[in-house]
């Protein structure tokens, strides 16, 4: 069984670029598909955004934590942040009626709909999602 | 609803292609804005910062031409709605045109395709009728 690489990364949209381009690196290499590395490139921004912006506040001095195992079977990533976590279920639909006209609010439904597993752990402060190939 | 799961490609989704927008004004109050390259999460504030400009230049109607964008997620998105937003209260309009098959899906998904008008091509934008 692989073990998890993880890499730490300051709270900064530009440095997370590091850890997307190591993962999308051993996708391409594992042979998942372009519309699975799209997926995972997208579900991972959305992940790393929401670190930084909501549970890191943008907080320079914070840094986000990216743990991930790419297998020929599947990829599995997890992004953590420091910030105090929040409730998924609480967070609206952005494709019901009344929603769908704001500005923010999509990621994690992007997540949910573009990868087979989404979880959240911890107090809410982390993320662990999984992208199988088929 | 789940995203195509599609077959091996060229991976041009992931490539990191640099986000350009550029734009051009056109006959009869329109603006033509061409997106091209990875519009990624470090450049997504000045998209939606730039859309809106360009929005408030369109004195009718604002065409945005994705043939070229080959990725974008939510805050990029959310640009596009704020383009939408700021339109509609100016009694103008956000078309968009001719988005690669990923994207459209992206569209779709989201149901930003009841917000907007996508269209084939520019010209099809550019003939329709407000």
């Amino acid at each position: 069984m692989r073990e998890f690489k993880e890499i730490t990364v300051e709270n900064d949209l530009a440095a997370a670029k590091k850890p997307e381009e190591l993962i999308l690196r051993e996708v391409v290499a594992n042979g998942y598909c372009e519309n699975a590395a799209f997926a995972i490139k997208l579900a991972l921004e959305e992940a790393i955004t929401n670190a930084f912006r909501h549970g890191n506040k943008c907080d320079p001095g914070k840094h986000i934590l990216v743990r991930y195992r790419v297998t020929h079977e599947a990829v599995e990533i997890e992004v953590s942040d420091e910030g105090e976590g929040f409730c998924p279920d609480e967070v609206p639909d952005p494709t019901q009626p009344g929603f769908i006209d704001r500005p923010h609010g999509r990621g994690i439904m992007l997540m949910r709909a573009y990868l087979d597993e989404v979880e959240f752990g911890g107090s809410g402060n982390c993320v662990r999602m999984v992208k199988f190939n088929r | 609803m789940k995203p195509n799961p599609g077959k091996p490609g060229t991976h041009a989704s992931i490539a990191q292609t640099p986000f350009l927008l550029e734009s051009r004004a056109s006959e009869n109050g329109v603006i033509i804005a061409r997106m091209s390259g990875s519009c990624t999460m470090e450049v997504a504030e000045s998209v939606c910062r730039q859309v809106l400009d360009l929005v408030s230049r369109a004195e009718r109607v604002l065409i945005v031409d994705m043939s070229n964008l080959d990725f974008i997620e939510s805050m990029g998105l959310g640009g596009l709605v704020a383009g939408y937003l700021r339109a509609r209260k100016q009694g103008r309009e956000v078309r968009l045109c001719a988005p690669q098959p990923a994207i459209r899906e992206l569209l779709e998904m989201t149901r930003l395709t009841l917000l907007f008008r996508v269209f084939d091509s520019v010209a099809e934008a550019q003939a329709s009728e407000q």
